[in-house]
């Protein structure tokens, strides 16, 4: 019998939290590997193509990745953003509308990114400089951001929204060139998340904005720096968004702002930020995300559900999952109080 | 109750992988050697898409070794459509038809490097884009009502409506003007042209199709009251309804249903769906282009409905037999040798007893492309011709 | 002394009268002004009437749901599933029963209650999980889209079951002024008079000590998304008067746009509060933005819904400018924010000198 109060007990005990803490750690990546292996089960099984579905998965989670993980700097601030759909919307309609009038990719790029950062650095500005609270920020952006990019498609396009010339970024819509950029963006994003003191102050300024303030760290400049990152994110995911289809239609990128949220959380980061973000969140979150909700559908239709109800269904079961998922992976930073 | 959820996550989790492998396990070795062919959706529950889906699934499904594939419904997001295309691919579906519309183009080069056969079942593609494609080995065709036919479409019921007389005559109309799409503006221009009205637009007046693109160019693709200008018909358009994105259908529906009732309103599509219950308790004639279906039989016999130009469920069979020929092997080409293209009209109905004629036409069992009609178009000796004429004769 | 107390204290009710009626009267004056010089009317006839009540009533109402939890620190996207999910239940359960006043009436109750239990099932997942509120909210949203999307086969639903109750609205106006009215009564009871409304103020100043002193936060979270719930409720009971219709098309988080219209009215209403009570503020708020949307209505062929969208925005941006830098907006005005850069700029240069001449 060990006495509970025992160093042995308390040595267990601290084990116990070690071993659970790790387990949870490592929870998101354990459901996307079960994800996927469920996902590869699922299509064998069916007799579909796995490779296509694979390239499909990628094609899919491209964007939502690239956005996302540029997105997780202004998360880990303890704010956020839901108006990065918006931005990748008017990003892509601007460079259509540019390399059209001008056929030079250079500078269809160059506007691109003048574009991204300057509604990022616009929200920013309106954030920090006017400090006016950041969700209302992004509110109001994705408004003006998804007005402005529906007049430009519809009175320059007709009907079928604005194209470009499938060659101008044709050649990346290649599964391996995608992996390649993801593989590069996520590396340089957890260069500067974990291993610089941009990313170090970031998490110090949402886990504690008013003693980082007293440390001398500028939450203005930090907040900036976010937004820019989040902005690169949008440049990237609206060439890749015309990447693998070379017209933008008004639709287009809608639910990327909101997906961002449940990818990242899914990923295993908190939405209240600080030290616990994790940059891969939004790689492993993405693909999580995309692989549920294709499972389910085939496995739906399997059961015998049309594709049209499979919809409904394959929405409520991934909000159940993404629910439980959450559940589990915060079990160790229960609160008294109820989270705020 | 902390473990009590726990619990039921964990529950939740293993029941969810139990039925998902044994739905995956129970669907091994289940050989197939039915036809898979993909639809590709833009809206999947408007009258018209429910009607072609009721088609194809039960009575297309039933009378030949094909099995329909849908996708989700992929509405205005041209991503969307190429990630739900990519997916039917995947599912090895050996044939498209595309309801889909964002990016026509893409879809055709996407299927002519997969080597799967396409067609377009709803709309045409523009001529400058079909003269790009009909030579592509995998695009079998089209069938549909051109931009062309939208617009005589419109422009029948404006000149139905103008050549009124007597008690009947009108002498003013409220228009439903729809979504920003190509078919809709080119009937909303037909409609203006054969109430004999013009249309604004950079500072001259157009007329027929011009409209349409005076309509794009300068009003986002919604016609504006303010534009248009009648003509010596006496008709005056009193209200403008549309669906553009946030354009608010609301209150000028509402302003209209409360003011001095327009002789009727005219409407480019799914009038039925936004306001028929509306018109019809305001007693408010109305005329739309839809489709021939239940609901709107009951708009014409106990609501307001007086005007319906309709595709019925079975519109789609030809193209069917398109595909089906495709294959079979036989790739129907035009005497040009490039894809098939085929304008297709609509039935209209003045009253309830020609909405009723017409509508018996085409029942669940015996529609108007019913088995023996498909059967003379799908063959080895099956001709561009032969297909050519059945389509003009229905 | 006497006559001077009573003269600071009408000095005072002129201060709060004012506060209170400033904006809307601002809001008033432009609006009219802007149809008058179009020759438009904002509002035509009953029916008008009834519309600019029934939208006022819709705003009005979603901002009370809104500010309730995002006044605590709960963001809460799944209002608009909830109105949408409530309403559309409540009009599969009367689709029996004959298009009569009665059977509205019946309906405004049952999106009332099937409201309150969605606000339950969303606040005991909330205080069962224990996982940040805006967290829950996402997944609840989704739960609620997906199963208003089953339930109505993704169509949009016009007329039939919907009618009983775009019937009875729109032909008897002063209903919606009662609803608006009894709303507005209910809240102000439930926050500003009840133990429950003391608790729910103390939890959200301060969650650690009330939570510390004896107020129980479970329970008051839970009533509070019940509260929200049977709001939203009454929100897509409104909002089927109005159009005739429901959207069940609706997924992927295409419902919370019916709270983003509740911003901008929560944030002047909770500037009006500040000379009354927040609740009042809301409702002239939303009196605001239905005049507001009757002008865009008055001008829908000159201003485009783009441009609506966008001056909606801009206005949303520009008061909380004003919200957040309030006092240098005040200074900015009277002149005095000039003096204070002069000042600045002028020690500045001074104490540039005394170290120049130190040197």
């Amino acid at each position: 019998m060990v006495n509970a109060n025992s160093p042995v007990s308390a040595s267990a005990s601290i084990n116990k939290y070690k071993v659970k803490s790790i387990a949870i750690a490592i929870l998101p990546l354990a459901a996307l590997a079960f994800l996927f292996g469920l996902f590869c089960i699922v299509v064998t099984a069916n007799d579909y193509n796995l490779e296509l579905y694979l390239t499909n998965v990628i094609n899919r989670g491209t964007v939502l990745v690239l956005v996302a993980t540029g997105a997780i700097f202004i998360y880990t601030l303890g704010s956020f953003d839901i108006s990065l759909g918006a931005s990748t919307l008017l990003c892509a309609t601007v460079g259509v509308l540019t390399y059209n009038s001008t056929q030079n990719v250079f500078l269809t790029v160059l506007v691109m990114f003048a574009i991204g950062v300057g509604c990022s650095l616009l929200s920013s500005l309106l954030a920090s400089v006017f400090r006016i609270p950041v969700f209302v920020t992004t509110v109001a952006m994705m408004s003006v951001l998804s007005a402005i990019a529906s007049q430009l498609i519809i009175s320059n396009g007709s009907g079928n929204g604005l194209s470009l010339p499938k060659t101008v970024f044709g050649p990346l819509d290649s599964p391996w060139i995608k992996i390649a950029v993801i593989a590069v963006w996520v590396l340089l994003c957890a260069f500067l998340f974990d291993f610089t003191k941009i990313g170090r102050r970031e998490k110090f300024l949402g886990a504690n904005p008013f003693c980082a303030k007293l440390t001398g760290i500028s939450m203005y400049k930090y907040a900036i720096i976010a937004f820019v990152m989040a902005g690169l994110g949008v440049v990237l995911g609206a060439i890749f968004t015309l990447s693998y289809s070379p017209t933008v239609n008004t639709g287009t990128a809608s639910s990327i702002g909101m997906d961002i949220l449940v990818a990242i959380v899914f990923g295993g980061m908190p939405i209240s930020g600080g030290p616990r973000s994790k940059i891969y969140a939004s790689l492993i979150g993405g693909f999580s995300y995309v692989l549920l909700n294709l499972t389910l559908n085939i496995v739906l239709r399997m059961a015998g559900v049309d594709s049209q109800g499979s919809q409904g269904i394959t929405q409520i079961i991934s909000a159940m999952v993404f629910l439980a998922v959450v559940y589990v992976a915060s079990m160790n930073y229960r609160a008294k109080n109820l989270p705020r | 109750m902390k473990k009590f959820v726990k619990v039921l996550v964990i529950a939740m989790c293993v029941m969810a992988i139990t039925l998902t492998a044994a739905v995956s396990l129970a669907a091994c070795g289940k050989g197939n050697t039915t036809v898979k062919i993909g639809v590709l959706v833009a809206d999947a529950s408007g009258a018209e898409a429910l009607a072609f889906r009721n088609y194809y699934e039960n009575y297309v499904e039933k009378n030949y070794d094909v099995d329909f594939v849908y996708s989700e419904e992929v509405g205005s997001d041209a991503t969307k459509e190429m990630a739900e295309l990519d997916k039917l691919l995947a599912e090895n579906c050996k044939a498209i038809i595309s309801f889909a519309s964002c990016d026509r183009p893409a879809q055709i080069e996407k299927c002519e490097s997969s080597k799967v056969y396409y067609a377009v079942a709803t709309g045409t593609l523009k001529d400058e884009e079909y003269a790009e494609y009909k030579t592509k080995e995998y695009f079998v065709g089209q069938v549909g009502p051109s931009t062309f036919t939208e617009y005589n479409v419109g422009l029948a019921m404006g000149q139905y409506y103008k050549s009124l007389t007597g008690d009947n005559a009108i002498h003013s109309v409220a228009l439903y003007v729809g979504f920003p799409a190509p078919e809709h503006v080119a009937r909303t221009a037909g409609i203006l042209t054969g109430l004999g009205m013009t249309y604004s637009a950079f500072g001259q007046s157009l007329s027929g199709m011009d409209i349409v693109g005076g309509i794009y160019g300068q009003d986002n693709g919604t016609a504006n009251l303010n534009n248009i200008q009648p003509g010596d018909s006496g008709i005056t358009v009193t209200t403008v309804l549309s669906m553009a994105p946030g354009a608010g259908l609301d209150e000028p529906l509402q302003a209209m249903l409360a003011g001095t009732a327009p002789d009727a309103l005219l409407g480019v599509g799914m009038v039925s769906v936004f306001m028929a219950a509306q018109l019809n308790q305001k007693q408010i004639p109305y005329a739309d282009v839809d489709a021939f279906t239940a609901a709107n039989k009951t708009n014409f016999e106990s609501g307001s409905m007086r005007y319906l130009a309709g595709k019925y469920g079975s519109s789609v069979g030809p193209v069917f037999a398109l595909i089906m020929n495709a294959l079979n092997g036989n790739v129907i080409r035009d005497a040009d040798g490039n894809a098939v293209s085929l304008d297709q009209g609509y039935m209209v109905a003045k009253s309830a007893e020609e909405y009723a004629t017409n509508y018996a036409k085409e029942s669940g069992d015996s529609p108007i492309y019913n088995k023996e009609v498909l059967d003379t178009v799908i063959g080895a000796d099956v001709t561009y011709q032969q297909i050519a004429d059945l389509v003009a004769s229905k | 002394m006497e006559q001077l107390i009573t003269k600071q204290r009408a000095k005072e009710i002129a201060k709060k009268s004012v506060g209170t009626l400033a904006i809307p009267l601002v809001f008033a004056v432009v609006t009219l002004i802007a149809c008058a010089a179009g020759g438009r009317t904002m509002i035509s006839g009953i029916s008008g009437f009834s519309n600019f009540l029934i939208y006022a009533g819709i705003v009005t109402i979603t901002t009370f749901a809104l500010s309730i939890n995002l006044g605590s620190g709960r963001f809460d996207f799944s209002l608009g599933s909830m109105a949408v999910l409530s309403t559309l239940i409540s009009i599969k359960i009367t689709s029996s029963m004959p298009v009569s006043s009665g059977t509205a009436i019946v309906n405004l109750l049952l999106c009332f209650a099937v409201g309150a239990i969605l606000g339950a099932v969303s606040g005991t997942l909330y205080v069962l999980l224990k996982i940040p509120p805006i967290i829950t909210s996402l997944g609840v949203t989704l739960i609620f889209e997906g199963i208003t999307y089953s339930i109505a086969s993704g169509k949009y639903i016009n007329g039939g079951e919907a009618m009983a109750i775009y019937n009875f609205m729109n032909n008897n106006w002063w209903f919606a002024l009662i609803v608006i009215a009894v709303t507005l009564a209910l809240m102000i009871f439930v926050f500003d008079h009840t133990k429950f409304g003391r608790d729910y103020a103390a939890l959200k100043e301060g969650q650690k000590v009330s939570v510390n002193t004896g107020i129980k936060e479970i329970p008051n979270a839970i009533v509070c998304y019940v509260i929200c719930g049977a709001m939203m409720g009454i929100v897509g009971f409104l909002s089927v008067a109005r159009s005739g219709g429901l959207d069940g098309r609706s997924l992927s988080f295409g419902s919370i746009g019916i709270m983003f219209n509740a911003f901008l009215p929560m944030f002047i209403g909770g500037f009006i509060g500040r000379f009354s009570n927040d609740k009042l503020g809301y409702l002239l708020a939303g009196l605001c933005m239905s005049m507001l949307n009757s002008t865009f209505a008055a001008y829908i062929n000159e201003v485009s819904a783009s441009t609506q969208s966008i001056i909606n925005a801009v206005l949303l941006v520009v008061f909380l400018i004003y919200l957040s830098n309030e006092q240098t907006c005040k200074d900015l005005v009277t002149g005095k924010l000039f003096k204070k850069w002069h000042d600045a700029i002028k020690m500045r240069s001074a104490q540039r000198k005394t170290r120049e001449e130190a040197e």
